[in-house]
């Protein structure tokens, strides 16, 4: 690219060569000068997610939607015997990472968990187990809640959305009184 | 000078023929010299180490030596690229008709290392480096569709001295993967080249 | 051509004197000889004629601190310069120019015209010019017939601006080769 153009002159005395950084100026004897600039910048490792719609939701009231988070309410958790009735709901989260990370999801009681006295035997129970589907960049696992926790490692960046699928299934043993509860928590973290 | 006598009818007069001998050369009420000096200018260019000049400077780093560093090319909610600004600001001269070359390695900041990106992300920000040089605007545009060298020249027909720009600018969200999409994580670089050189 | 002159100004002074005719009776003729002298001026061939002072920039660009400078930059001497009757001495510089002029005017900042000091010393007095564009010669005047050597110093380079009239330091040669003459003359007055 640099054409050298000769002179048939005697050479100048006295030149600086390329100086590196500096007030110098760039310049050579062939009547050509090149200066460079260098342009730098980092995108951080990162995961966003942004607020869920719940475009299936059967027995089931959904609130509190905010980015990373919901509050599902069962609209009616037991029938008239006792025995907890069916509930559906899908979540859809979109979310991205911007590089190789993991998917965690966990249960923080188990499932859903009365606040009365904890039954271990006889008819009643009092914490209600459920199972819950993860669909994430291509992939899908399931998990049932007295697991506590499913992990899966995605491989490379992933934009899109998470589909998370919980599912409270009908019969069983009856509850006893109380209010229940369970805390599900997402998380998608880029590592490094 | 000779003398030759001549006998003239009983005279005997000796006439004096007088020449005056032409070997010098004719002198002239006037006459000059005249001395040529001659002398020369060397084809010379010189350009200065590029500096922020006075103006926009927008999400870049308190520059340093030749590296000019965005502070955070990628916005912490879309993860999409964010705007940035600079101008910079060379001396330059060239005493005789010249081509100016403001070229780019990469045709935008690349992301070093692999760069298959998954659909949907981009590996590379596109950016606009406009020249400003004796009057006029030469745009260098890197759209970072792919990966290679990329220059623009221009002929200047006559020699120039003074401030030589670089208005640098990356508009926000502009990827190679689409507007607003987001970016991989890393270092993204490009290295621009200037040169004037004497034609 | 010095010793060519001497020869002819005998020839002269011999012609002055009356020559005595040998008359062979009592009756006698006078010849009368008269010789004239022209008024003239002879100027020889400068040691060099041209005068090369190379490579006139620095890396800026600009004429050297050097060539700026009163220092000699180049000089050359004639060997002799006469005049027999009184005569004016005259020195007239053109400063030196770019060649081929380009086709566009001279950009702002630079320039491609040179100026100098041309000190021509010898004569009755000593002569100095720095020319500019359209500037008439300088000239001085010897009362007397005068010979002598003569010495042509240059000095003191400096770019002028694009009319040739003023002095511009600052400015940045444009490329290429630059010359000028300088014109020593003697006339009779």
């Amino acid at each position: 690219m640099n054409i050298r153009h000769l002179t048939a002159l005697t050479a100048l005395a006295g030149l600086a060569g390329l100086a590196a950084g500096g007030p110098a100026m760039a310049q050579t004897v062939d009547g050509s000068a090149t200066i460079q600039a260098t342009f730098r910048g980092g995108a951080e490792p990162a995961c966003r997610l942004n607020t869920p719609t719940a475009p299936t939701a059967q027995n089931v009231q959904i609130g509190g939607l905010a980015p990373g988070s919901a509050d599902i309410s069962i609209s009616q958790l037991v029938g008239d015997d006792g025995a907890p009735l069916a509930a559906t709901v899908v979540l859809v989260v979109p979310a991205v990472c911007n590089q190789a990370h993991t998917l965690n999801l966990s249960s923080l009681n188990g499932g859903l968990l009365g606040d009365g006295p904890e039954l271990t035997g006889g008819p009643f129970r009092s914490r209600l187990p459920y199972s819950v589907t993860v669909a994430w960049a291509g992939g899908q696992q399931s998990f049932v809640t007295q697991d506590e926790a499913l992990s899966f490692a995605v491989g490379d960046a992933a934009v899109g959305s998470v589909t998370v699928t919980i599912e409270i299934p009908p019969g069983g043993a009856p509850l006893a009184a109380g209010a229940y509860s369970d805390e599900i928590v997402l998380e998608l973290g880029a590592a490094g | 000078m000779t003398a030759s006598p001549a006998l003239v009818h009983g005279w005997k007069v000796a006439a004096l023929v007088v020449s005056m001998a032409c070997i010098a050369a004719p002198a002239w009420a006037q006459d000059q010299a005249t001395v040529t000096l001659t002398g020369e200018a060397d084809q010379m260019c010189t350009v200065g180490q590029p500096t922020q000049s006075i103006g926009a400077l927008t999400n870049f780093d308190t520059p340093s030596g030749s590296v000019f560093g965005i502070t955070r090319l990628a916005d912490p909610e879309t993860l999409s690229t964010q705007a940035a600004t600079i101008t910079l600001s060379m001396d330059a001269m060239c005493n005789t008709i010249h081509r100016v070359v403001i070229a780019s390695d990469n045709n935008g900041l690349w992301r070093q290392g692999v760069t298959t990106a998954p659909s949907g992300f981009g590996s590379a920000v596109p950016y606009t480096a406009n020249l400003v040089w004796a009057d006029q605007q030469y745009p260098l545009t890197a759209e970072a569709a792919s990966r290679r060298t990329v220059e623009e020249e221009m002929l200047i027909g006559h020699p120039n001295t003074g401030e030589m720009l670089i208005e640098f600018e990356i508009n926000t969200g502009a990827t190679n993967a689409g507007l607003g999409a987001p970016l991989l994580a890393g270092e993204y670089s490009d290295v621009l080249r200037v040169t004037v050189e004497s034609q | 051509m010095n010793r060519n002159l001497l020869i002819a100004l005998t020839a002269s002074a011999a012609l002055a004197a009356p020559f005595a005719a040998q008359a062979q009776s009592s009756a006698g003729s006078t010849v009368v000889i008269n010789g004239n002298v022209d008024k003239a001026c002879v100027i020889g061939q400068p040691t060099t004629v041209t005068l090369a002072i190379g490579n006139m920039t620095g890396s800026d660009g600009k004429i050297t601190p050097a060539l700026a400078s009163a220092n000699e930059a180049v000089s050359t001497d004639i060997a002799s310069a006469w005049c027999n009757a009184p005569s004016t001495l005259s020195l007239d510089g053109a400063p030196m120019a770019l060649s081929p002029v380009p086709a566009y005017s001279t950009p702002s900042g630079f320039a491609r015209l040179v100026t100098y000091d041309a000190n021509l010393t010898g004569w009755s007095d000593p002569l100095l010019d720095r020319p500019l564009i359209g500037d008439a010669a300088k000239t001085v005047a010897a009362a007397n017939a005068h010979a002598s050597p003569l010495e042509l110093v240059i000095s003191r380079l400096a770019a002028l601006d694009a009319a040739g009239t003023t002095e511009n330091a600052a400015a940045v040669l444009e490329a290429g080769a630059y010359s000028g003459s300088v014109v020593v003359s003697v006339s009779v007055q």
